[in-house]
């Protein structure tokens, strides 16, 4: 093979490799602060390669990293808890038909007496980007748990924020969760390049 | 020994005149503090007389019902006073027959301040701005402890006033603590006062009049400190006042002359819970109820016109002054009002308010505002509607109260009403009252029309100091809501949905007082309510680059119930408008339907004799 097309093609394999390492969310959470009309607000921030993702979590959670995902649990409450992660975007079929199997990838081995709830219930867009929200409950062991999976595409991820606890306690729980989805933003572009091109909050408030 | 005499004599003289001088100096000071003490028991009975009489005043007459005084009223008189007497009527000639207490009365003054029966009104710049004045009197007599020296008179009197003034009369005007930390610089025309604790901070805050202060008043300190309600940041200067008028305290003023202590919310009446109340509907009994009891119309479904409700099914309800349900069957007036409110209502119209909740929508019941302006102008010209000129001349005070009643947040059904179309707003202006949060969409006031904008709208040469079109007649107007919200020219229902980065505005003009909730930070909460500069709040990517003049007053009357969620800047709510916010003298001499009154109840010329 020609020396300069192997050069060309290591290059481009650099290039590409150093797109991916760069391109993937990084749930680990960083506490931040976001300065809006002077007033400083505590936040949660991402990384999304050369972008930040900010988002206010609902009062008194607890995040912490899980690997490559973000976990999460309510305060005071025990079988409760969630994660944020990022996957490869999944281009065999669209995301909506596929709700079912990554809500059921949410259940333990061994759970019955499974109802889905894939239609009907409150949607949320995580900035730009629409999402699928769908809810299941079953019983294991005895007791009955509920969960939810509110899936959205971005450019090229699908984000997959997860939650479950005892059914009793879902309903006091689980809607301040998905109403703080609603204020993932997007925010300081370094890059023209980069994937997520949202500048919705690229303002922090000059009054 | 006769000089010796002479000295001793002279001594018993002169202590006894000292003596004989002290008594009745300390009889004198006892004396007056009596008749103030009288004073100040019939200004409270008089300012009861007031409440209750309200709408109405009292007359002379009614006021011959303040009781008299007691004797155990004034402890201090017990072993001065053997038998305390008091009348109401001026005291003999004769020093021995001289009660303790005489010419105890509460007469009604005049606008020459002569006594009356009926007290005159001496009025300022509106019919809602207006005095009315009381003397009292009291005439106290009490005995010197020196044998043979005649008993000690004094005759006290007091004006009292009654004073009514407009909201009006203020760019912002706070019930509940208020707070303004502004985060740029921000210049407030126009008098401002809180009533209860008011914080001011930020170093390009500047007042170009007077503030004053019902409660506390904490100026934010230079150095580290900060309010309890400022989240902090590193410009920690004091704001500017006008030359010569620093702030100053004024606890008088009462919205609709019923204090802060007769409202509770945890007692068991349901109807005196805040001011609130004013745009909610009566619950019980009308005697139970500090804003409908004495005959008074203080809520605004009482006050208007056309009362308009919207059930969780859409159906819409219409009814007239006298609380009669109108339909297609309702004849004159009624079916003009009828034509003209289901020509103006859309109901079942949805948008995302993401301060208020990012998964649920708000539906909303639309008023057109064109479609009454087009009612209530002759049908003439290019006014010719369908319901051109129905109400012209039809005797409509111009309030319109309405509601969906089937609000639940627990529910998820999240209700409001929209304005919209009120460029041109019909003469006589327009209050519009609702127990929802309110949405002005577009242009309010101006005489904007289609490729006519204001100039404070223009995108090239916008000129905030003039938000009307030329040849538009302004028209009084406000709204009362339980929170307000501003929306652009540019708004479309289906774009609030979007990311904010897509939901662009326009320059926008507002020329309304607003009076609304604030939703102020609980006792267990921190954090900044968002102030004064967020009381009209906004749902769009304003950028700091479109703006929203305002020419008006802001009232903060309670706390926002409905719209309750705590302020936050930026992605998914709204980013900064380039705030041009006026104050609208104008609406102190022509004040729009709806228009209530702040009542301050004071005690002035003190008269001694």
């Amino acid at each position: 093979m020609d020396s300069q097309l192997i050069r060309c093609m290591a290059a481009v394999a650099v290039l590409s490799l150093g797109g991916l390492a760069n391109a993937g969310i990084n749930f680990s959470p960083n506490d931040g602060v976001y300065i809006g009309e002077a007033t400083p607000f505590r936040c949660i921030r991402f990384r999304d390669g050369n972008a930040k993702i900010r988002f206010f979590p609902p009062t008194d959670w607890i995040f912490t990293t899980d690997g490559n995902k973000c976990a999460f649990r309510p305060p005071r409450l025990v079988q409760a808890g969630g994660t944020f992660a990022a996957k490869p975007k999944d281009g065999s079929k669209p995301l909506s038909d596929r709700m079912e199997e990554l809500l059921r990838k949410g259940m333990p081995e061994g759970a019955e007496k499974i109802t889905l709830v894939m239609t009907g219930l409150p949607q949320v867009s995580l900035d730009q980007w629409k999402s699928i929200h769908v809810e299941a409950t079953y019983e294991h062991f005895g007791q009955t748990f509920r969960i939810a999976l509110v899936a959205a595409q971005t450019h090229d991820e699908e984000i997959h924020a997860r939650f479950g606890c005892r059914a009793t306690d879902f309903d006091k729980v689980f809607p301040d969760l998905l109403e703080s989805l609603g204020t993932f933003t997007w925010e300081e572009i370094e890059s023209p390049s980069a994937k997520s091109v949202n500048a919705s909050s690229g303002n922090p408030g000059a009054r | 020994m006769a000089v010796v005499a002479i000295y001793v004599g002279a001594a018993y003289s002169s202590t006894l005149t000292l003596r004989r001088n002290a008594d009745r100096s300390v009889q004198f000071r006892h004396a007056v503090a009596v008749a103030d003490g009288a004073l100040q028991y019939s200004f409270g009975h008089w300012r009861q007389a007031c409440r209750n009489a309200s709408p109405s005043l009292p007359t002379t007459d009614d006021l011959e019902t303040i009781p008299l005084p007691t004797a155990d009223l004034f402890p201090s008189l017990a072993d001065r006073v053997s038998d305390f007497t008091a009348i109401r009527a001026e005291n003999s000639t004769d020093p021995t027959q001289a009660r303790t207490l005489a010419n105890y009365r509460v007469r009604a003054l005049a606008a020459d301040w002569n006594p009356t029966n009926a007290p005159a009104r001496s009025y300022g710049r509106g019919p809602e701005d207006y005095s009315i004045f009381y003397r009292a009197t009291a005439d106290v007599t009490l005995p010197t402890v020196t044998s043979g020296s005649a008993p000690l008179s004094v005759k006290l009197s007091q004006v009292f006033r009654k004073r009514s003034e407009s909201p009006w009369n203020y760019a912002f005007f706070y019930t509940g603590y208020m707070d303004i930390h502004s985060g740029g610089s921000m210049v407030v025309r126009g008098p401002v006062h809180g009533m209860t604790e008011t914080y001011l901070g930020r170093a390009l805050l500047t007042f170009t009049d007077q503030v004053s202060f019902g409660g506390s008043l904490s100026i934010r300190p230079s150095g580290s400190g900060k309010h309890p309600t400022d989240p902090g940041s590193s410009d920690a200067s004091p704001p500017v006042f006008p030359s010569g008028q620093p702030p100053r305290p004024d606890a008088g003023k009462i919205p609709f002359g019923i204090e802060p202590f007769r409202l509770s919310e945890t007692d068991t009446n349901a109807d005196n819970d805040s001011y609130r109340e004013v745009i909610e509907m009566r619950t019980g009994a009308v005697d139970d109820d500090p804003f409908s009891a004495h005959g008074q119309k203080l809520r605004y479904y009482d006050r208007a016109d056309v009362r308009i409700e919207v059930d969780n099914a859409n159906n819409v309800t219409i009814r007239n002054r006298d609380d009669e349900v109108l339909g297609p069957l309702s004849t004159g007036v009624n079916k003009d009002l009828y034509d003209t409110f289901t020509t103006a209502i859309t109901t079942n119209e949805s948008i995302r308010d993401n301060r208020e909740s990012t998964t649920l929508s708000v539906r909303l019941v639309s008023l057109d505002i064109s479609v009454l302006d087009s009612s209530l102008r002759s049908a003439s010209g290019s006014n010719n509607g369908p319901v051109a000129g129905k109400l012209t001349n039809k005797g409509f005070n111009g309030l319109i109260y309405i509601r969906d009643s089937s609000y639940s947040r627990g529910s998820g059904q999240l209700r409001a009403v929209r304005l919209r179309n009120g460029a041109i707003l019909p003469p006589g202006g327009l209050g519009i009252a609702t127990e929802n949060a309110l949405y002005i969409q577009g242009d309010y006031n101006t005489g904007r029309k289609t490729g006519v904008e204001p100039p404070s709208n223009r995108t090239s040469g916008r000129d905030p100091l003039q938000p009307i079109v030329a040849g538009y007649e302004w028209q009084p107007c406000a709204v009362y809501a339980d929170a307000i919200s501003l929306l652009s020219n540019a708004w479309t229902d289906a774009g609030s949905y979007n990311a904010l980065s897509s939901r662009v505005p326009s320059h926008t003009t507002f020329n309304t007082a607003m009076v609304g909730g604030m939703r102020l930070m609980g006792p267990a909460e921190s954090g900044y309510s968002g102030g004064i500069e967020n009381f009209p709040r906004f749902l769009e990517n304003w950028n700091s680059t479109y703006s929203v003049t305002v020419y008006g007053s802001m009232v903060q009357l309670f706390c926002s119930v409905q719209a309750d969620r705590t302020w936050l800047h930026g992605s998914p709510r709204y980013t900064s408008p380039i705030r041009e916010f006026n104050f609208d003298e104008r609406y102190a001499g022509a004040q729009p339907p709806g228009t209530f009154q702040l009542i301050t109840y004071d005690r002035l010329a003190w008269t001694l004799n």
